[in-house]
């Protein structure tokens, strides 16, 4: 049997306990999904960008000490869009309201962080984001 | 993920990365890259060729990479990057901070052209 095509609905949903070495698992399935779908390497990375920025934040900021988010990541493709929705019981955070970082001019004033917003930002086409029953609920869609 | 050293003379160590530069590709490589960098007087090449995925975590590496050589007076040009990577690169500006050219030959002559202080 061949995989669908480009142009079908195919969904794949992924629930991964927020801890580092988790997020390569989470990413893995992503990659393997859309692969199967015949997508484009590029809409493909996009997307494992999207996901490795968001989990990363979510599992280094969004919990206090010691505690651990469960985050259950979607992925759709419909026609020529992947849509990904990333949810979490973490703290609340709505990425579309983090303001941007200003790129530095120079190496010496350059923080060594701070820049995976910026990349979200523009590896997507569209972002939204709502606080639902104590979860933060991030929507992508990204252009196949 | 690896990084591997692929040639060091008395001016330039040269440091190959290979892989995925994401959160987990970070996490194996990022205390060797960090332990390969020279002593004062030799100035850095980090070949990006065969890395074919970079993240912001990628990035950090880098950028700590390079400000680590600049506290040792060396200098660090990044070298190779393409597709997925030269457009994360891109995206986060780092052409603005690190000198990035396509070439090893490139970044020879980068050397030669801004010598140092």
């Amino acid at each position: 049997m061949s995989a669908p095509g480009v142009g079908e609905v195919s969904g794949l949903h992924v629930s991964i306990e927020g801890e580092p070495s988790r997020i390569a698992i989470a990413s893995e399935a992503v990659r393997r999904h859309l692969t199967e779908q015949g997508v484009p390497i590029r809409a493909i990375q996009r997307a494992e960008l999207i996901l490795d920025e968001i989990l990363s934040n979510t599992i280094r900021y969004g919990t206090p000490p010691g505690a651990r988010a469960v985050i259950e990541v979607s992925v759709t493709l419909r026609g020529h869009e992947i849509e990904l929705i990333i949810a979490d019981d973490a703290e609340p955070f709505d990425p579309t309201r983090a303001p941007e970082k200003k790129p530095a001019k120079t190496l010496e004033s350059a923080s060594i962080g701070g820049r995976g917003l910026s990349l979200v930002r523009r590896a997507t086409d569209s972002m939204s984001y709502e606080r639902r029953d104590g979860r933060n609920v991030m929507r992508f869609r990204l252009a196949v | 993920m690896a990084v591997t050293l692929i040639g060091s003379d008395e001016r330039v160590v040269e440091l190959a990365l290979d892989g995925r530069l994401d959160t987990a590709g970070v996490d194996q490589v990022e205390t060797r890259l960090y332990a390969l960098l020279p002593q004062a007087g030799q100035d850095v090449i980090v070949h990006l060729a065969q890395v074919d995925f970079l993240t912001s975590m990628g990035i950090r590496m880098l950028v700590t990479a390079a400000k680590a050589a600049a506290r040792r007076k060396n200098r660090l040009v990044l070298v190779g990057s393409a597709g997925a990577v030269a457009e994360a690169l891109e995206s986060a500006a780092i052409d603005q901070i690190i000198p990035i050219r396509a070439s090893r030959q490139e970044a020879l002559d980068w050397f030669e052209q801004n010598p140092r202080a």
